[in-house]
């Protein structure tokens, strides 16, 4: 038996969760991609959804079994991604099975299958919140990227079901060359539709996102010049009436972690992605297809220890890069995980691309 | 804080090989807790109060109940702060 410790502060070592010192026993947050099936056709998917239905994914009794494993583990959050979660038919039979079991749920959505009765359901069985997405505040900005006629419509409506039975609506709009110029009506727009959140995000160079990257991308330079003072200025003018966030900004990453306990980057430390297929990789931008990235299946392995034990997850948890020795950014802990294996084509293969203080600029 | 308070903890508590996790959705916090405050909020489950967890603290090290008192008030009055615990008087 330990001893009685008087101090009841953090550890002695700089806490970063999740990483040297501080492994977790399990993950937080899991994201499961309950399934590749989607009725959209976005040229930014970075899971390449909606193409290949061939995949066999696991079943409805393989998914609750793995529920129970997180269960036992006490992980504390699911996010039920895809594809289109709401395309599979058990979809509520697992996502009751995940309540039952006490742990919390979100689900990212792109809200076009929601009507009333969906939304009801999905408040019934307790979803804390839905992610959804609105890259344009009109047809054609937002069906311009998601390739689908009428979706527009119904990404609308889906939020109005979503808002009218209570459960909380974000917002996500991933900025692109097709919509940046309209990043104020956007925001104006998803105010008045009751949205309390909303977030702009960068694209993600993988799957149709990386297939169409040069296409879609706004340049980091042009980002960091003409974009972001735009988010910060929409921050303050919206500030009580909707959230407005975005990346690279020191400020938000403090508000949102005032404790400095977090890594930037929790892929592999603090969460992880479990395909539909159920292979387990750091996050959801990771490749299905390269063997470098993936951890295990849960189909064949015991998930703890892929969590506790898998090469991969070492690596990303206890990776220092000798450059970032003497940062200021230690939360930073080397940087996007999946920008630097984008980057370098290998697991912790360099510090990130985009850091701030090389001034980098390039297509990452 | 009377020492007949009830504590209840908002959130969720999970053992770690550091000491354990508080994950609470409403407010959202995630916070890392040593050996011994794992100990003192694994006695926390809405029915025992603040006395008698100091109590169970104390035999338990044979330190006195007047140092435990100390601590976990200065304890729970910083996880109040932070929106994770809250207590009541019945």
């Amino acid at each position: 038996m330990k001893s009685f410790e008087r101090s009841i502060n953090y550890p002695s070592v700089y806490p970063l969760l999740g990483m040297y010192e501080l492994e977790l026993s399990a993950p937080i947050s899991v994201l499961i991609e309950i399934t590749r099936k989607c009725n959209l056709r976005c040229l930014h998917c970075f899971s390449n959804s909606g193409i290949d239905t061939s995949l066999k994914e696991l079943t409805t009794d393989e998914w609750k079994q793995f529920i129970d494993t997180l269960s036992d583990m006490k992980v504390f959050l699911i996010f039920f991604g895809g594809g289109e979660p709401l395309c599979r038919d058990d979809f509520f039979d697992i996502a009751a099975y995940t309540k039952m079991k006490g742990i919390e749920m979100c689900l990212l959505s792109n809200l076009t299958l929601i009507d009333y009765n969906i939304a009801s359901r999905l408040k019934e069985i307790g979803f804390y919140k839905v992610e959804g997405n609105l890259d344009g505040h009109t047809a054609e900005t937002y069906e311009n990227l998601r390739q689908v006629p009428g979706s527009f419509k119904r990404t609308i409506e889906g939020i109005q079901h979503c808002l009218k039975v209570g459960l909380p609506v974000r917002i996500n709009c991933t900025l692109t060359k097709l919509n940046y110029q309209f990043i104020e009506e956007i925001t104006e727009f998803a105010y008045n539709l009751g949205v309390t959140d909303i977030a702009f995000i960068r694209l993600i160079p993988a799957g149709r996102g990386d297939k169409n990257f040069d296409k879609l991308n706004i340049s980091e330079k042009f980002y960091r010049e003409r974009v972001l003072p735009l988010l910060r200025k929409l921050r303050i003018e919206y500030e009580n009436k909707i959230n407005v966030g975005y990346e690279q900004d020191e400020h938000i990453i403090i508000l949102s972690d005032p404790n400095k306990i977090m890594p930037w980057c929790g892929s592999g430390r603090i969460h992880c992605t479990i395909t539909p297929e159920g292979f387990v990789k750091p996050d959801h931008s990771f490749p299905d297809d390269d063997m470098q990235v993936i951890a295990g299946n849960i189909l064949k392995d015991s998930f703890i220890r892929i969590w506790q034990e898998a090469p991969v997850f070492k690596k990303i948890r206890n990776t220092v890069f000798s450059e970032c020795y003497g940062c200021r950014h230690v939360q930073c802990a080397g940087g996007d995980v999946y920008r630097i294996y984008h980057h370098y084509g290998v697991i912790m293969g360099g510090r990130d691309p985009r850091c701030e203080e090389t001034g980098n600029d390039n297509k990452t | 804080m009377r020492l007949q308070s009830i504590p209840l903890l908002k959130g969720r508590l999970r053992s770690e090989r550091f000491g354990g996790l508080i994950f609470c959705m409403e407010p959202l916090r995630i916070l890392m807790i040593n050996h011994t405050g794992y100990e003192i909020l694994s006695e926390v489950d809405g029915v025992t109060s603040i006395e008698k967890i100091v109590t169970r603290i104390s035999q338990k090290y044979s330190l006195s109940e007047k140092v435990i008192r100390k601590d976990i008030s200065e304890f729970f009055h910083f996880l109040a702060d932070e929106g994770l615990l809250v207590w009541e008087y019945k």
